[in-house]
């Protein structure tokens, strides 16, 4: 496997996008790897930085959407 | 372990009239909807407005009965509320300018005024720097990473998306993340 190849399996890992067989032999290839376990590591370290950036919309947003969807249920019952 | 209600089960709840499911449903993905679209728009309150209407379309196409079982319901609203942004932004450009006596375009002063605002807002916070980080990334690579890691599509959903190969979206994606690792070291950024 080449090095492009490998760093595009090693993200698709990391999202569990591989069949199970490929994921499972993967894994144990990055376990028994110095090198791919630290590549590994990067990239799981770089989503974790990702997931700091999770926001959460104003409430009022959410209201907003929840009274429209009382308000068109109202208007089907009449 | 408490199993957990599917977004299936939800969906067919509140279609049959049990609002309280819809709430549950929202609050199980708005984060990541949300973070989506602030990605992508990059303003705080268009995002809001943008998240309004992407739940709303949502909710219509839920009551019309026309919602398709087969896909996952957050690639599903993320396409959705992608399609909204980028409509945002098609008629951002095409609204006339309103100038100054000096011939300045008033809403562009304006929204200088306000994007001054929301950069020094940025700069002070410590956990915008992220968020600048993937703002530094070319269009192509910062889109598959949002696609990704906060809309939840696979690689082969932004693959089909963007009209290129899953290997172009893969290499993307490993350019993004590359990417965000140099300027990080560059930077010296303490993340800690």
């Amino acid at each position: 496997m080449d090095n492009t190849s490998t760093l595009n399996k090693l993200i698709q890992l990391s999202y569990s996008e591989l069949p199970e067989s490929q994921h499972e032999e993967l894994a144990s290839q990055v376990s028994d790897s110095y090198e791919l376990s630290e590549t590994f590591a990067v990239i799981e370290e770089l989503k974790t930085l990702l997931d700091g950036e999770m926001e959460a919309p104003n409430p009022t947003s959410v209201k907003i959407i929840l009274e429209e969807s009382q308000r068109s249920s109202a208007l089907e019952m009449h | 372990m408490k199993e957990q209600i599917t977004d299936k089960a939800l969906i067919k709840q509140y279609i049959q009239g049990n609002e309280a499911c819809l709430e549950m449903l929202i609050n199980k993905h708005k984060n990541k909807v949300f973070t989506t679209i602030l990605m992508i728009v990059n303003d705080r309150y268009i995002a809001e407005d943008l998240f309004q209407e992407t739940f709303i379309k949502v909710i219509k196409t839920f009551k019309s009965g026309k919602y398709n079982e087969e896909g996952k319901f957050l690639p599903w609203v993320v396409r959705i509320a992608r399609n909204l942004a980028i409509d945002h932004f098609r008629k951002a450009k095409r609204m006339p300018k309103v100038t100054s006596q000096d011939g300045e375009d008033i809403f562009r002063t304006f929204e200088i005024s306000e994007r001054n605002r929301e950069q020094e807002y940025i700069r002070d916070q410590r956990d915008e720097t992220i968020r600048e980080i993937i703002n530094m990334l070319p269009d192509e690579q910062k889109q598959v990473l949002v696609l990704r890691h906060y809309g939840d599509l696979s690689f082969k959903e932004i693959a089909a998306l963007t009209d290129v190969s899953i290997n172009t979206a893969l290499g993307r994606m490993r350019y993004a993340l590359n990417n965000m690792r140099k300027i990080i070291s560059e930077k010296s950024i303490s993340l800690q």
